[in-house]
């Protein structure tokens, strides 16, 4: 099977995609399919923003990057899949595997594209925060079309006259779509380092887990700024 | 002279229609698709794979590439899963100590390769039990084959004035149309055994379609068994017969 040729699909014909996905069509394929494929998109990224610290950081984000984002998944579906079954969908757990990870492979392939861009400001700015700041908009951009893109699929997937709690169901797909923020930047917190700092050893995770993402952020932007 | 225009007319009328219009456009349409294949079989059908199972074909030293960076990105994905869990567990099992950390990241490794290679064990033991089916694709990959081998004796035919028979032009197109219908009919049973072991009520009916196209196959004489189509029509009946003997196999 032609692991890239699903996700070309998914992105050329996204509608034909869903159909294929509410009929329950090769569901192991297309989830084996975007697995591969988004892995690969997010390990190149990942080495990329790797290349700021150098050496061994370039393998260990190869490593880290995809696995933040597919972890995430795995700790978040779940939690989905029961309370939408709770609330009377008729989609089953393969179903929202391939949803949830059409949307992380179009993450992943977004990610992909920023990647020249990224490689130019690697190579001629020098400074982490600036560093830090363009990855966290980029992901930030990345992420949201994403969620934005599996939000739309999710909400066609259940509507129709015949939708039952619709609207509760509405409510639960944007809470969740919140939890996988959460749950993705605070993964993202303790697997870091992913950009390695320059000048200093190679660390395969920073030792202090206190402190959280967004303080982190905020952090770098007041340094940007000359607070 | 109106005598025999109707009997060329009643001829034409009652003439398979892959050999009423031009043979090149009915070679494409005599050719197997990859998504005819899928919805046959209802499987997504590869080279190397038959949905998740492996095709015997999988491990030849001509697929072996194939197999091989499959393999390579099963290992890669596993990676991703393992060592970041291995990570994370012995981190916190650890108490954030580094070298405690470096110490169980091996594990995470041989984790990724262990299960990449439970992975191919059960994709192969499945190819096992797919043992029919994927003989039947190789056949159906050996009709695609002669479908091109035919295509291009056209070609060179209509390029070069050949003295290529038309006669046994048409014996071909009938030997491919017939082949091709046995190996879809096998298909069909193969898929209908496989999916309702007890709804066996449509194999009867394909199998003796299947009998009887061997048997027209059969009947085609084959004028020159030494040029290039009385080779292929011969690889034909071989191939039907391969259909038969696998099928027939599979209703003992």
């Amino acid at each position: 099977m032609n692991h890239f040729s699903v996700l070309i699909t998914l992105l050329r014909d996204r509608k034909t995609f869903l159909e294929d996905v509410r009929n329950s069509v090769k569901l192991e394929t297309k989830i084996a399919s975007l697995l591969i494929s988004s892995s690969f998109f997010f390990a190149v990224y990942g080495a990329i923003i790797g290349a700021y610290g150098g050496g061994l950081q370039i393998i260990s984000s190869a490593i880290k990057l995809p696995a933040l984002y597919l972890l995430t998944l795995i700790i978040c579906i779940p939690t989905l899949y029961f309370f939408d079954i709770l609330f009377g969908s008729k989609l089953d757990f393969k179903q929202y595997v391939t949803l949830a990870l059409t949307a992380v492979s179009v993450i992943s392939v977004l990610l992909f594209s920023f990647a020249p861009v990224v490689l130019f400001f690697l190579i001629s700015v020098k400074g982490y925060d600036f560093f830090l700041l363009l990855n966290v908009l980029i992901m930030a951009i990345t992420g949201g079309v994403g969620i934005k893109l599996f939000y739309k699929g999710m909400r066609d997937m259940v509507s129709g006259p015949e939708a039952p709690e619709k609207d509760m169901r509405k409510k639960l797909l944007q809470g969740w779509v919140f939890l996988y923020a959460l749950v993705g930047s605070q993964l993202g917190w303790t697997l870091r380092p992913f950009f390695g700092a320059e000048g200093q050893a190679f660390q395969i995770f920073r030792p202090e887990i206190s402190g959280n993402f967004y303080a982190k952020v905020l952090e770098s932007v007041a340094t940007m700024l000359g607070f | 002279m109106s005598e025999e225009t109707n009997q060329a007319s009643q001829n034409s009328s009652t003439e398979p229609s892959y050999l009423r219009s031009s043979p090149i456009s009915n070679l494409d349409n005599l050719r197997i698709s990859q998504q005819e294949q899928d919805k046959l079989t209802d499987l997504d059908i590869s080279d190397v794979t038959m949905g998740w199972a492996y095709r015997q074909t999988a491990f030849s030293p001509q697929r072996r590439l194939t197999w091989l960076s499959e393999q390579l990105l099963t290992v890669g994905v596993a990676l991703i899963f393992c060592l970041p869990i291995t990570l994370l567990l012995s981190r916190s099992l650890s108490g954030d100590n580094v070298q405690a950390v470096w110490r169980w990241l091996p594990v995470g490794g041989v984790g990724a390769i262990a299960l990449t290679t439970f992975w191919t064990g059960y994709r192969w033991q499945a190819g096992q039990r797919l043992i029919i089916l994927s003989h039947l694709l190789d056949e159906i990959d050996r009709f695609n084959e002669m479908v091109a081998a035919v295509e291009i004796l056209e070609e060179l035919g209509s390029t070069q004035n050949s003295q290529l028979n038309l006669e046994n032009k048409e014996d071909v197109l009938e030997a491919l149309h017939l082949t091709r219908e046995s190996l879809v009919c096998g298909l069909m049973t193969e898929r209908v055994m496989r999916k309702h072991q007890r709804l066996m009520a449509r194999r009867q009916q394909m199998f003796s379609n299947i009998e009887r196209n061997l048997a027209t196959l059969q009947q085609l004489q084959v004028n020159d068994a030494a040029s290039d189509y009385g080779r292929l029509l011969n690889e034909a009946i071989q191939i039907g017969t391969s259909v038969h003997h696998e099928l027939s196999r599979e209703r003992t």
